[in-house]
């Protein structure tokens, strides 16, 4: 048996751990540069405020309901969801972490699953304050239904186990539910199936399986054996190394500097190296970009395409390319809303060994570890880059952010 | 010849090299095969890193529990609140450090400073305890 475990309003709910004067209050989260509503609490759904509404239209209803509006705090978050993911590994042979708030686990070979179930709820709920629900079925698609139903139904009390339910009521649930609703098939696929008759997650259910295959994907197909408790998708240890990383930030403000933009590209090279260096992974070209506000009419995007002549993971080096870059991309005049770096091209220190036809070399960069150990120890802006440092009016807008109580001595609970 | 070796820091714990330096002339160190790591006070202190959350003490309701203005207490959530623990209590959606008493129905939470009341509870279920205070640090 598989379960899904998928944590409550997220964001909403770590921001409420260290301010429990904010249980049973509409909370609100709002995306990188306060711009619109990412996640929001049951009081703040019912009070109207959709996903993704913008931080302007809402702003008076927020203030008329007192709606509590935070900035996103990914530190805060990513630290509550490490602890969250390792409380709930404990519970089983296998897991699979699938986004920052839910993961699958293999619950096989355990007895009573309902009260198991109920027990990792309390556990997750007592060690970090994080209320969760499951969904248990037998396979990955029918857990994820089954969590669906979990949140959907409170007399479920946050577990809801298929086989517990029995058939009858589970086909029930099915025939009620929107065949857009079954974890991989989305709103166009779903539209698609309902223009052929497959109006819920039953009709898709009794489909024929080749003939979804044909009409769609492989991926369909295995969506409908699932859903018969047939087993096709399995439990993935660690996720497959990334083909591109991206790092780009919309500006707190409009940027209209070279400066800015340099120290913005320098920021981005380092959070792609991190990752690159956090896979083993090394680059052997970037791509370079900046545009202007998307939604006015003068929109602007100028990119670049940078190959460096080895294989690279050392923010040191690449950085080195960021004069050159905003030579070519930048001009005087713009207002510049955004910027990043593509990394592409990634290779692992295996391949530079064993291709016999492609010469690639990977450059290493000697001094990385101690700089990475000057900043484990001292903090992460200890040592950086001269770059980093020329102008920071690119920095983001976080009016609303909570301290990061897990990961920085200076900002922990004062009680 | 003698080289130099990065030490490798995890997290904020700096361990220190165990063999730094080459030693290519001589009797090998007597002691390299009983070599073990060094304590760590994390090994002290945090039994269940998970659980544990730092949190700054303001006030003085607990000083005759040595608990004082400034300290850093480490707090285990998955410690069973039972009575007699110091705990971190949610009070009216507020915070308070204060003594867990929970004997023969009777709830409350106790201040240590007598200038201090009691804060005292119709019942279990308005009990709501956030964590366990299960060490206190003190700058001397």
């Amino acid at each position: 048996m598989i379960a899904l475990v998928d944590c409550n309003n997220f964001f909403a709910s770590c921001e409420r751990v260290f301010q429990p004067n904010l249980e049973g209050k509409p909370v609100i989260i709002l995306s990188n540069n306060d711009g619109c509503a990412i996640a929001r609490t049951a009081e703040a759904k019912a009070l109207g405020i959709r996903m993704g509404a913008p931080y302007f239209e809402i702003k008076d209803l927020c203030r008329q309901h007192n709606v509590h509006i935070f900035s996103s705090n990914y530190t805060l978050y990513g630290g509550m969801s490490r602890r969250v993911m390792n409380i709930l590994k404990n519970f089983s042979v296998q897991q699979e972490v699938y986004s920052i708030d839910e993961c699958f686990l293999d619950l096989s070979g355990m007895p009573d699953l309902t009260t198991y179930g109920q027990r990792i709820r309390k556990t997750v709920k007592q060690w970090v304050g994080m209320p969760v629900c499951l969904g248990i079925g037998e396979t990955k698609v029918l857990a994820k239904f089954s969590n669906y139903l979990a949140k959907k139904h409170p007399f479920l009390n946050g577990v809801c186990n298929l086989a517990e339910l029995g058939e009858t009521r589970v086909n029930k649930a099915m025939q009620i539910t929107d065949v857009s609703e079954v974890w991989g098939v989305g709103r166009r696929i779903g539209k698609k199936l309902q223009l052929m008759g497959i109006n819920t997650v039953y009709d898709l259910k009794n489909s024929n399986p080749k003939q979804m295959s044909k009409i769609f994907n492989v991926n369909i197909e295995r969506i409908v054996y699932e859903l018969n408790g047939i087993k096709c998708l399995k439990l993935e240890d660690c996720v497959p190394p990334n083909k591109q990383i991206v790092s780009s930030r919309s500006f707190g403000q409009p940027v209209t500097t070279a400066d800015a933009l340099k120290s913005a590209l320098t920021y981005h090279i380092e959070q792609a190296c991190k990752k690159m260096r956090k896979q083993g992974l090394y680059a052997k070209q970037m791509i370079v970009f900046a545009n202007t506000n998307r939604f006015k009419d003068d929109y602007l995007s100028s990119s670049i395409n940078i190959e460096f002549p080895s294989a690279l993971d050392s923010f040191r080096y690449m950085s080195t390319y960021v004069d050159r870059a905003v030579n070519a991309i930048f001009e005087d005049g713009i207002k510049y809303k955004k910027c990043g770096i593509v990394v592409n091209e990634l290779i692992t220190k295996e391949f530079e060994a064993k291709d016999l036809f492609d010469n690639t070399t990977i450059k290493h960069d000697k001094l990385l570890p101690t700089l990475e150990s000057i900043k484990a120890y001292f903090g992460k802006s200890a040592i950086k880059l001269a770059t980093a440092n020329l102008s920071n009016a690119w920095q983001m807008q976080r009016g609303f952010k909570s301290n990061n109580y897990t990961t920085d001595l200076n900002e922990i609970l004062v009680i | 010849m003698a080289n130099l070796e990065i030490f490798e820091i995890t997290g904020k714990r700096i361990y220190l090299p165990i063999a730094s330096s080459k030693v290519s002339a001589g009797f090998p160190s007597p002691a390299a095969a009983y070599e073990e790591p060094d304590l760590d006070i994390n090994d002290i202190v945090v039994t269940n890193p998970v659980a544990t959350f730092y949190v700054r003490v303001k006030g003085t309701s607990m000083v005759d529990a040595h608990i004082h203005e400034g300290d850093i207490l480490v707090v285990d959530r998955s410690v069973e609140p039972v009575h007699g623990k110091i705990v971190i209590a949610v009070v009216d959606g507020e915070f308070t450090v204060k003594t867990l008493y929970n004997l023969d129905g009777v709830v409350k939470l106790v201040p240590a400073n007598p200038e201090f009341q009691e804060i005292i509870l119709a019942n279990e279920q308005e009990l709501n305890i956030w964590g366990v205070v299960v060490y206190t640090i003190h700058k001397n």
